[in-house]
Formats: structure tokens, sequence, C-alpha cells
């Protein structure tokens, strides 16, 4: 299968969605479960064969428009496709418990989001990526103002703004790139980032950093996200923090990777990110709303995901992939956990943690709290323990002390909602799950403990990733055409 | 052996007794008033074992002044009376200073159990001064014990008062120690100023309020076997110990006058005064001491 | 249920059948991470130790009515335990340590006393343990490229001293946070309060072990005594470091001793004397000789025994009067007789009086000062020992002794049997490791050889030889009952009648009559004494709380600082972005 399929097949889906919904509501659902499925099962069929791949259309890169899925990609691929995958069987208690919603409007941009979030990580020339941004952008717009309430709505407008903002910049900058040196392709420019006028080629960067620090929540251009985070739905919320956030940063890196930025912007990320990582941390222990304060935990992990990926070792960089899958998988069973409880007590204050009944839920939230938090033997503590382990390498010790002194902070919020599930003092009301919610958030919660007790499974992806981030050769070649 | 065991206790029971007599008698007459004989102690002693309990609380009342005895006969029976004899040496040689300090604890604590079965209030109370004056009671005398024992690099008595032979007696070499020493055993003789948990003006003699009959006789002569165990310690430690019995009754005599006359002069202390000078005064002379011991031999 | 999980404890048993080498596991985590299960003769003690304490435990669990989840979070902290002293490299130690952590926690959250804030001092605690355990981990990889013990000892001597200074920084905060040294033992009080009755047994008794047992592994394994000694040279007849670390332990001790006396929840009290205990530990385990190791590790047993003593006597009888304050009980002692004598021979013990193992442990630990000449340390030893009887006379009088304080307590019945054997069980334990100290020498000689340090002496199984005195445990105890049982014959023979008091104001009471209003259960107050002794009073009166509250506050302040950044304001969110994106470009162009 072409990789072109992964953009194409949910664009039909997306199109097809009216008549789909003529057809009933369940083949409405069944669709897009099928279509992520599908798209779930071809990323696993893509990690037996050789990387990379390619997939041109019309004309031969470095002309053409191509599709490149090597290992960095292939990893988020696998994230992405999973992540959609669990949402849309999320999605169908959602709308059983919700009934009346429009589903139609919901599933057209859940599979555009999709769509152009996996066209950002395999789109090797920097004005598709731009497009696939646009996309995604857009979606998300309309995802997070999907509750047509207060909150909704204006999570939906300071999104369309800020992403509007981002794409300025971005736009400047690629058109400052095309300028330089008059060619969009990925490949063709990170071979020739180097001859720019250094002065030009610090305003580029500038704007990209900007462009896609501001959509990956960077400090402090994040002021704008706990508010999306609070308007939108609960399932959305684990779409923005898996995948969208996800992909925003791995374009980040991809470009900071392939420019040769690291020497130079090491220090300068890595500072952001601690920055990002220590703000967000102390916030969140301010917050009374649920989804706010997973908002700021979201921030606070990207922040460590930005200081460790910048470091340039392949140990760090490793041991952040492994975190950042974690950390999807953790993030996400949070936000649909949360969101099971927030249907039902039609709140999101923090209190609704003490409130539930339900053994179930208690054990799967502990569970993604402990994995998030670091704690063995949950997936988080490998990934935790790999980015120490990096830095101990580089013998960056104040990284260190800096991560696990915030981690306390971290700590401090968790366990605060961990005790009040545990609280038996509070009034207890038992929560329906659903079986289709029973199954999602048990196979999440077996994943997070299954990469905590054999992390193998996933440490073969994280190298092979670590491996085509840091040296993108091969990348390269495909990107210029000249591996084909 | 068992025959030695019981001649010791028999000597020390009939020494003890003198002694408090003396006590009584001297007491009586620095203060100018009439006075016991010396042998008025025996004849309570003796009139106690065959008067009648009064009231009972219980088994665990009765074995408080048991446990106390056997405290007061184990200490006995481990500190060696005489040096350059085999007395008992089988025996003592079992015992180290350390099981000293605390065996010399042990009956106090037992009998408290029995007090707070007794549920005295003034019992109780007393017992409670006894351990909060042991606080500070016990901290010059232990500061003088480790000097002692890392002056001769041993915990054994026989070892001490061999040593002082060769070095001479420790009363000249750590006289600083010896201090120390004396005033805790001022404390441990319950004397003024020390004399805190069975003041009867207070605490209606404390510990003691509720015993009569046998186990107030087996408590009084259990003090005195106990009292005379303490100054053959004083002795063995600092005084070289004794060769023979007119040395040791000589020796100790000597020891147990001095701290009557300290005694006699003050007044009692509040507890916490108590503990609060015992913690200045005699621990630094102590502290001194042992600084000596430790950094110049 | 309660017979499965006692079976489940007993199975570890199987793979550890003797005291070295009968268990060598290593799984592969990832391509660089390997798990491994070694049996030392170090960690089999610890192994021992905390399988009997959870079986004991287990036991007098069966009177109570408890969940399924319960028992098996409790036998996962079991495994958990077993997997850090049986641990052979960092990264099992870790992972451990931390489900060691978060078991515990879950298993304290079940108690119906327990509160958030008390659950957030214990896993914050419990975490800054864990991370400050981690830093040192990572940071000895950095120069070891190796988690194993192994590796990480052979590669210490030759890393930078500041290194080397920070790594025993690092893992001594964590260890003495677990084992609750003053200043980081915040949380202990809290907890061993609050937690499940019969669970603050095995907290006390068993997880504060585990940070011993890290410093034994640290000091001793890893480290190496003799490398300690080079590192900071030498003081009297022991090391510099160990001087310090004394001097840690023995405050430790004092405070928390006169801390204990002036508590009037019976757990509270026992917290207190428990980091108390520990703090003789502490005290005695740099010394690195051969007596501070063998004291250490002694007392570590004795403490497990009376801890676990203590603690189920206390659960026993909270369940069964439902009162958990000196000042709510008393005079139960002729109501529980078994339980009354078990609480007696625990306090004997814990005051380190001579025929029981209390002793034998002191004694050791003293023998190790007077080894040293640390004399101040010792004298610092045993004068919290002797303000310890304190305690204990309290422990044992506001519950057993007095007046009752309620008519409830008057028809209080003996507690369950169940409750009963693991304290009989452990009685008998105490007077055993009193009586047979050399068998005990016996069992530790090979963790010494293990340290590199030289054996000590035994003499058959009843005495134990030290460099400054030979103790006679046997001789004592035999001599103690045989004067004891004469004395009692001699006694009962003279004869002489006594009514039975049945009235409790049937007392001596100045000539007057007591009536029901009279307080007649005095002991409970003790303690108050202690605030007009000017040295104790300035412990009593400080506290380690304001500055945590205080750093909590701080904490506070900085979060509600910081989230007033996040006020929602689109616009103002726009001119940050430019301005940043001015700011950067100014930088960076220039």
């Amino acid at each position: 299968m072409s990789l072109g399929y992964y953009f194409l097949l949910p664009v039909i889906f997306s199109f097809l969605t009216p008549y789909f919904k003529k057809l009933g509501s369940f083949t409405l659902r069944g669709s897009t479960i099928l279509l992520m499925l599908i798209l779930f099962l071809q990323t696993l069929a893509y990690t037996g064969v050789t990387l990379p791949q390619i997939s041109e259309f019309s004309l031969k890169p470095p002309l053409g428009i191509a599709f490149i899925l090597d290992g960095y990609s292939l990893l988020f691929l696998l994230i992405f496709t999973f992540s959609a995958l669990i949402v849309s069987f999320y999605m169908v208690w959602f709308f059983k418990a919700n009934k009346g919603r429009d589903e139609a409007r919901f599933y057209v941009f859940f599979n555009m989001l999709i769509a152009g979030s996996i066209g950002m990580i395999l789109s090797c020339d920097i004005f598709n990526l731009y497009i696939f941004f646009e996309i995604t952008g857009i979606c998300s717009y309309a995802l997070s103002a999907y509750n047509k309430d207060k909150l909704g709505l204006e999570s939906g407008i300071k999104y369309l703004i800020i992403g509007l903002i981002a794409s300025i910049f971005i736009v400047f900058a690629i058109m400052l790139i095309y300028l330089q040196i008059g060619t969009v392709n990925l490949g063709l420019i990170a071979q020739r980032f180097g001859q720019i006028d250094p002065k030009i080629s610090v305003l580029i960067v500038l704007m990209l950093f900007i462009g896609f620090g501001t959509k990956a929540e960077l400090f402090p251009m994040n002021f704008w996200a706990p508010d999306i985070y609070q308007g939108s739905m609960a399932s959305v919320n684990g779409l923005f923090s898996s995948v969208v956030a996800k992909a925003y940063l791995f374009v980040f890196f991809h470009l900071f990777y392939l420019f040769g930025l690291n020497s130079k912007y090491m220090l300068f990320v890595m500072v952001i990110g601690a920055i990002t990582f220590l703000v967000s941390e102390f916030t969140a222990l301010n917050q009374t709303n649920i989804k706010r304060l997973f908002a700021y935990s979201t921030l606070g992990q990207l922040g460590i995901l930005f200081m460790a990926l910048s470091t340039n070792s392949s140990a760090t960089v490793s041991g952040a992939l492994f975190h950042l899958t974690s950390h999807s998988i953790s993030k996400l069973l949070i936000f649909l956990a949360l969101g099971i409880l927030i249907h039902k007590f039609k709140s999101a204050k923090i209190d609704i943690l003490g409130n539930f009944k339900s053994g179930f839920l208690t054990i799967v939230l502990a569970i993604g709290f402990l994995s998030i938090l670091g704690i063995p033997p949950f997936s988080g503590f490998v990934g935790k323990i790999l980015i120490l382990k990096g830095f101990a390498l580089t013998q960056n010790y104040a990284a260190i002390a800096f991560i696990l002194l915030v981690s306390i902070v971290e700590a401090v919020y968790f366990f605060r909602l961990t005790a009040m599930m545990l609280d038996k003092k509070r009034t207890k009301i038992s929560v329906p799950i659903g079986f289709a919610n029973y199954v999602v958030l048990s196979v999440l919660a077996v994943l997070i403990v299954l990469f905590g007790v054999y992390p193998s499974l996933l440490t073969h992806y994280t190298d092979l990733a670590t491996n085509a981030l840091l040296h993108p050769t091969n990348y390269l070649n495909y990107a210029l055409g000249v591996g084909l | 052996m068992v025959f030695q065991i019981i001649l010791l206790i028999m000597l020390a029971y009939v020494v003890g007794f003198i002694y408090f007599g003396l006590y009584r008698n001297i007491t009586a007459r620095i203060q100018g008033r009439y006075r016991p004989t010396v042998y008025q102690s025996f004849y309570d002693s003796i009139k106690l074992f065959s008067k009648k309990q009064s009231v009972s609380y219980g088994w665990m009342f009765y074995l408080g002044p048991i446990i106390m005895a056997t405290g007061a006969v184990l200490t006995l029976i481990l500190v060696p009376v005489f040096s350059d004899s085999d007395f008992l040496r089988s025996v003592t040689s079992q015992g180290n200073l350390f099981v000293l300090l605390y065996l010399m604890v042990l009956g106090p604590l037992g009998n408290a159990l029995a007090v707070g079965t007794g549920g005295n209030p003034f019992g109780v109370m007393g017992v409670v001064r006894g351990l909060t004056r042991l606080i500070g009671l016990e901290l010059p005398f232990y500061i003088a014990v480790v000097g002692l024992i890392i002056a001769a690099n041993s915990s054994d008595i026989v070892h001490i008062i061999d040593m002082q032979k060769i070095g001479g007696l420790n009363i000249i070499n750590h006289p600083l120690l010896f201090i120390g020493a004396m005033i805790s055993m001022v404390g441990f003789f319950g004397e003024s100023p020390f004399d805190i948990p069975g003041a009867p003006q207070e605490v209606y003699s404390g510990p003691r309020t509720e015993f009569s009959g046998k186990f107030l006789a087996l408590l009084m002569s259990q003090g005195s076997l106990f009292a005379f165990a303490k100054l053959v310690l004083i002795v063995d430690l600092f005084l070289g110990g004794a060769d023979s019995l007119e040395m040791l009754v000589l020796k100790t005599f000597a020891i147990f006058v001095s701290i009557i006359f300290i005694g006699i002069v003050y007044g009692r202390y509040k507890v916490e005064q108590a503990v609060d000078f015992l913690m200045k005064l005699p621990t630094l002379i102590a502290v001194l001491g042992l600084a000596r011991v430790v950094w110049f031999g | 249920m309660n017979s499965i999980f006692l079976l489940l404890n007993l199975l570890p048993i199987l793979f550890l059948y003797q005291f070295e080498g009968a268990l060598h596991v290593s799984l592969p985590l990832t391509n660089e991470f390997t798990l491994s299960l070694i049996q030392t003769p170090l960690g089999s003690f610890f192994a021992y130790l905390s399988l009997i304490s959870f079986l004991l435990v287990t036991i007098a669990q069966k009177s109570k009515k408890l969940s399924f989840s319960y028992y098996a979070l409790q036998f996962l902290l079991s495994l958990a335990m077993l997997a850090i002293v049986l641990a052979g490299d960092f990264i099992t130690f870790f992972i451990g340590w931390e489900i060691m952590t978060w078991s515990s926690y879950f298993i304290i959250s079940k108690s119906n006393n327990m509160n958030i804030k008390s659950l957030q001092k214990y896993i914050l605690f419990s975490l800054a343990s864990a991370f400050s355990l981690i830093a040192g981990i990572v940071i000895a990889y950095s120069f070891a490229n190796s988690f194993d013990f192994v590796a990480i000892s052979n590669s210490f001597e030759s890393m930078p001293f500041n290194i080397k200074v920070a790594l025993i920084v690092l893992f001594s905060l964590s260890f003495f946070t677990k084992a609750g040294v003053i200043g980081l033992h915040y949380w202990v009080v809290d907890t061993y309060s609050k937690a499940p009755d019969l669970f603050s047994s095995i907290l006390s008794a068993v997880m504060s072990k585990m940070g011993i047992y890290g410093l034994f592994l640290i000091y001793g394994n890893i480290i190496g005594y003799h490398e300690l000694k080079i590192m900071f040279g030498t003081m009297l007849n022991g090391t510099d470091f160990g001087y310090v670390l004394a001097w840690i332990g023995v405050a430790t001790s004092i405070i928390a001793t006169f801390k204990a006396i002036t508590q009037d929840e019976v757990k509270k009290l026992l917290a207190y004397s428990s980091i108390a205990q520990l703090g003789y530990i502490v005290a005695v385990i740099g010394f690195g000789t051969s007596y501070g190791v063998a004291g250490a590790m002694y007392h570590t047993l004795i403490h497990t025994i009376i801890k676990l003593l203590l603690f189920i006597n206390v659960a026993a009888i909270v369940a069964q009067t439902g009162k958990n304050k000196f000042s709510e009980l008393g005079g139960l002692i002729y109501r529980t007789p078994v339980s009354f004598v078990m609480l007696l021979i625990g306090i004997i013990g814990l005051a380190g009086m001579p025929p029981l193992g209390g002793f034998a442990s002191k004694f050791m630990m003293y023998n190790a000062a007077i080894d040293t000449k640390f004399a101040l340390i010792l004298i610092g030893m045993l004068f919290s020992g002797a303000a310890s009887f304190l305690y204990c006379y309290k422990l044992v009088y506001g519950i057993y002794l007095g007046h009752p304080t309620s008519k409830s307590l008057e028809s209080t019945k003996e507690v369950s049997i169940h409750y009963l054997i693991p304290q009989i069980i452990l009685a008998l334990l105490l007077v055993l490791t009193g009586a047979f100290p050399g068998a005990f020498i016996k069992v530790i000689n090979p963790i010494l050889k293990e340290f590199s340090l030289s054996t000590i002496g035994y003499d058959g199984l009843g005495v134990m030889q030290s460099a400054v005195g030979n103790f006679n445990g046997f001789f004592i105890i035999s001599a103690f009952v045989v004067i004891f049982l004469l004395i009692l014959l001699l006694i009962w023979r003279i004869k002489s009648k006594a009514k039975n008091n049945l009235n409790r104001f049937d007392i001596s009471y100045c000539g007057e009559v007591p009536t029901a209003d009279t307080s007649l259960h005095y002991g409970y107050g003790f303690g108050t004494e202690l605030y007009r002794i000017k040295f104790v009073n300035a412990i009593l009166k400080r506290s380690s709380s304001h500055f945590y509250e205080s750093l909590a506050t701080q904490t506070k302040k900085t979060s509600e600082l910081f989230s007033r950044m996040y006020y929602g304001n689109i616009h103002n969110t726009m001119i940050i972005i430019l301005l940043f994106f001015s700011a950067l470009f100014f930088l960076g162009v220039n």
C-alpha cells in the first residue's frame, strides 16, 4: 500500500461521512473504527519492512511530492494510529451515552485530524508539511468547539487565533527558505541550510521555533493551551495530548536535526523545555478544573520531552521517545477515564475524582498516574530512567536534579488526586462504565504495565527512531531521490 | 559457690543494715534529735517479715518487690567483692560494667510495675519522678564509668581493679570522674538534694506507698543489699577494691559517710532542678575527666 | 483468604532455603538493563527478617476481616522488599523500592483514620527518598556504565572525590528518610499512627529496616568501610565519617526519645520510639568496625522483634477497646493478662534490660563505641537509653496499670488468640536472642566477611565476645531466673494473708478516701514535667514541622504566582508571543 493512503483513506472516509450517516449511526461508527483499524494494521505491517519507505506522487523527488516513512516517523505513526483506534472505540460509548449529538460532524473532523497529523509526519517537503499543519489546525479548532457551549466556542476561537499566528510565522519561514534556497524539499533544504546568510538563518529558525513552539505548547507561548483543553471534550483532549501535540513536536525535532540546528540551539531548547516543565507543574498544583489540571500536566511532560530530545545524545533521545510513547498512552487513558466521570457528574471539578465508586476506574487511573510520575513497574518508569541515564552519561547532573525536583511537585497533585479517589469519607456514587470502555481502558492499562515490565517491546522501535532522528542520512538520500 | 553466695548475701545484709542504722543515727545526731539504735533497721525488717500484708492488688503487685530483690542480688553477686581472691570469681567474671549499669535500673523498673498495679497516684508519681530524675542522675555516673572503661580498655571490673594495682588508684588518676560518679551516687542512695522519688512530705513516700508486711520488708532488705553492692562497686572502680574484710568495710564506710555528709546539708531539689543541675556542673566535670582519658590517655 | 496468603508468604522460603547462594537469577529487561537477584548473607538476613515479620502479622490479621486487595497489596509489598534485599543491581533495587512505596501507600490509604494530608506527607517523603536514590543511581551509572552492584563498587574508587561525596549524601539522604532520621522523620509519626493498626507493625519493623539495609549496602558493600576510611580519614579509633554519622544517630535517638515521652497517642509513642531505636543503628553503622556492624545488625533484629510485638499488642488492645490514647486507657492488667505479659516482655527488651535480647544488642553497640573510643557518642546512647525508661514505663502503665479511666474498660476481655500467637512467638524470640548472643554472632560472621571485616569471637551459643569484655547472656538469664524463683519461693513460704482489694478506691491517700471524681490514673500525663527541664524543653518545643509547612506554603504561593500568568486573555498571549519573538530575534541577530 502506498503511503499516500494514510492521507487519502481518512479523507475519503471524511467525505463519505454524510452517506454513512444516512445509513445509520452503526455504519458511521463502524466505518471509522474500520478505517482506524486498517491504518493501525497497516502501520503494524510496516514494522516488518526495511525502512525508510518512500511513496512519490507524479514526479520523483526532489522535484515531486513524496511521503517518507523512516524509523522516527514509524514510531509516531504507531502512536497516532493506535490512539485514533482507541478513541474511535471510545466514541461508540460516548455517542451512545450522549444521544442526539451530531456524530457526523465529529467524525468528519476526527478523520481529517488524523489525516493531517499523519501527513505532517510523513511529508518530505516543507510546503506540504505546512498544508497538513493547516489541515490539522482547522480540524483541531473545529473539534475543540464541538461542544457548542460558551467554553467550547471560546476555546475554538482562541485556538483559531493562535493557530493563525503560528501559521503566519511558519509561512514566513517557508517563504524565506524558498527565497534563499529555491526549494521546498526537506532534503535539499537540509543540504543547503548551512549556506544561508547566518542572520537570515537565525530569523528562519526563530520563526519556525515560534510557529511550531506555539503549537507544541512551549513556554511562554502556551498561555492559550489550558483554555483549549478546558473547553474541549475529554476524548478530544486525549487526542490533543497524545496525537496533535506530539505531531507538532515531531516536526519540531525533525527539522531541528535535519537542518543541523542541534549544536547551536541545543541549550536554548533545553532551557525552554525546562522552564515549560517547571512553570506547568507548579501551575498545575493550583488547579480546580480537572481538564485544565491535566492540560498543565501535558505541558509539563512536553517540557521534559523538549529537554531530553534536544540533547543530541542517542541514549537520552531514545529514552525521551520511550517516555513520549508512554506519556501518550497514559494521558489517553487518563483523559478517556475522566471523560466517563465528567459525563456522569456533568462537571469537571477535581472533586469528581473523590466522588465516584468504581474499583476498575480507580485502578486504571492510578496506573495512569503512577506511569506518568515514572514509578515502576509502569512504562513511565522506563522512559524516565532512560532519560535520566542519558543525562547522566553526558554528565548533565543539573538536568537530573532539575527533573527529579520538579517531579516531586508533580507528585504533589497526582497523589492528591489519588488520595481523593481513595478517601473513604467522601460520598461515593457508582459510575456506569460501558463495555466498550472496559475494553478500551483495560487495553491501555495493560499496555502501560506491559511496556513497564517488558520494555524491549518498545525499545526496539525507539532505538530505530532515535537512529533515524539523529542520523538522517538515509532519510536525506530518499528525500533527494538518491536512494531510488 | 552457693555457700559463698549465701555468705555474701548475709554479709551484705548485715553490713547494709548497719550502715542504714548508722545513717539514721548520724542524721539524727547532726539534726540534734532523738535517734534510733544502730540495729533499729534489723528490728524493723524482722518485724515486717512477720506482719501481714494489709491489701493485695493481684500477682503483679507481689512480683514487683521480688523482681527488685532479684536485681539487687544479681548486682551483688556480679560485683567482685574481694580483689586478689577467688571468692566468687567464677560468677563475677560473667558480669561486666555494662551489665551492672543496666541491672542497677532493672530492680526499680520492676518495682515500678508493681507500684503502677497498686494504682496509688502517689506511688506512680514517685516512680515518674524517679525515672525523670534518672535522665540527669545517670549522666555523670555513665560518663565516669565510660571514662574508666576506656582508660582500662575493658569493661571487666576485675581488670579495672588490677589496673589500679599497677598504675595507682583511679581516685587519684581520674579525680574528675570520681567527683562525677560521687554526685550521682548521692542520688542513687536517695540522699538530698536528689531524694525526689520518695519524698515523704510530698508524695507520701512515693513508690513504697502501698507496700506493707513482708513485701515492705523485702524492699527494705533489697535496699540494704543493693546499697552495699553500689558501695562495693565504687570501691572497686575508684579505690582499687579491697583484699580483706576490714579494708572492705573501711573503704565502703568512707564512701558511705561522705555520701551522707553531702546529703545531709542540702535541701531537696524539685525534679526539674535536679536534672538541670546534674546536666550542668557534674556532667561538665565528668566530661572534662572523660576528655582527659580519651585525648591524653 | 488469610490462610491462602499465609501460605503464599511461606513460598519465598523455598527459594531461600540457605543463607547464601541459593538464589541467582538474572532477567534481561531491555538491551541495557538486566534485573538480577543474588542471595548474599546480608540480603538473606534482611529477607528472613521481612519474611518472618510478614508471616506473623498475617497470622494476627486473621482476627480482622480484610479485603482481598489488602492482602494482595501486602503480598506485593513483601515481594517488593524481597526484591530490594536480594537485588544484585540498582535497577532491581529501585523497582523494589518504588513498588514498596506505592503498595504500602495503597494499604495505608485503607485505614479509617487516614486523611489526605497524612497520605500526602507519606508519599511525598517516600518519593523524595526514591528520587534522591535514583539520582545517586544514575550518577553512579555515569561512571560505572553499569547498574550492577559489583561494577559500581569496583569503579567507585576511581570516581572524583566530589562525586563520591555526592553519592554518599544522596544515598544516605534516601535511606535516612526511610529510617526516619531526625529532620527527615516528619512523615513517620503521622503515618505510623494513622496506618491500619496491624500494618503499623510492618511499617516500623520491616519497612524502616529497608533504609537500614540500604545503608549497609552502600557503606558496607558498595563503597566499603575501608574506602570510607581512606576517603575521610580516621578519628580516634574510628573514622571521621563514622563520627559524623554517629552524631546524627545519637541526636535522632535523644530527640525522638524525649518526643516519645510526651505523646498521648499510643502509636505515636511507638513511632517516636521507633525513630529513636533506629537512631542507635544509624549511630553505629558508620563506625566501620566489626563491632559496629554487629551491633547495628543485632539491634536491627531486636528492634524488628520488639516493634512487631508492641505494635501487634497495641493493635489488639485498640481493636478490643476502641481507644488509642493513654488518657483513655488504663487498668487492663487483670482483664487482659496475657497481653500484659507480652507487652511487659516487649518493653523490657525495648528498655534494653539485661536478661532479654534488647540488652545483648545494646551491649554490642556500646562495645563498638568503646572500641572506637567515641566516648561522647556512647554517653549519648546511654543517656537516651536512660530517658527511654520513661516512655517504656508510660507504655505499660498507661495501658495496663493504674485505674481504668472509663467504665467501659472494666468489662474488657482478653484479646483474640490470633493476636496472641505471634506475640508469644516474638516474646520467645526475644528471650532466645538474649540467652544466646553467641548464636547470633555465628549468623552475622558471614556478613562481616562480606564487608571484609574481621569476624567476632563467640564461646558456645551463650557468650558473645568483644574487645572490652564478654557478655554471657545464658548465664545472666539463668542466674536471673534462678534467683527470682528462689526469692519467690522464700517469700511464698513466709505466711501472711492479705484481703483482696476489689475496690479501686481502697488505697492510702493521705488519710482521705478518693471518690469517683478523683483522677487516679496519674501516669498518662507523664512528660509534662519534662517541659520544665530547660534542656529537654529546648528539644520538645522545636519541631521540623515549621520548616516543612513553610516549604508547602512557599510552593503554594509559587504555584499561585505562576497560575496568574494563565488567565486566558488571548490578546496578551499574542503580545507575549510577538514580544518573545522580537526579543529572541534581537538576541539572535546580535
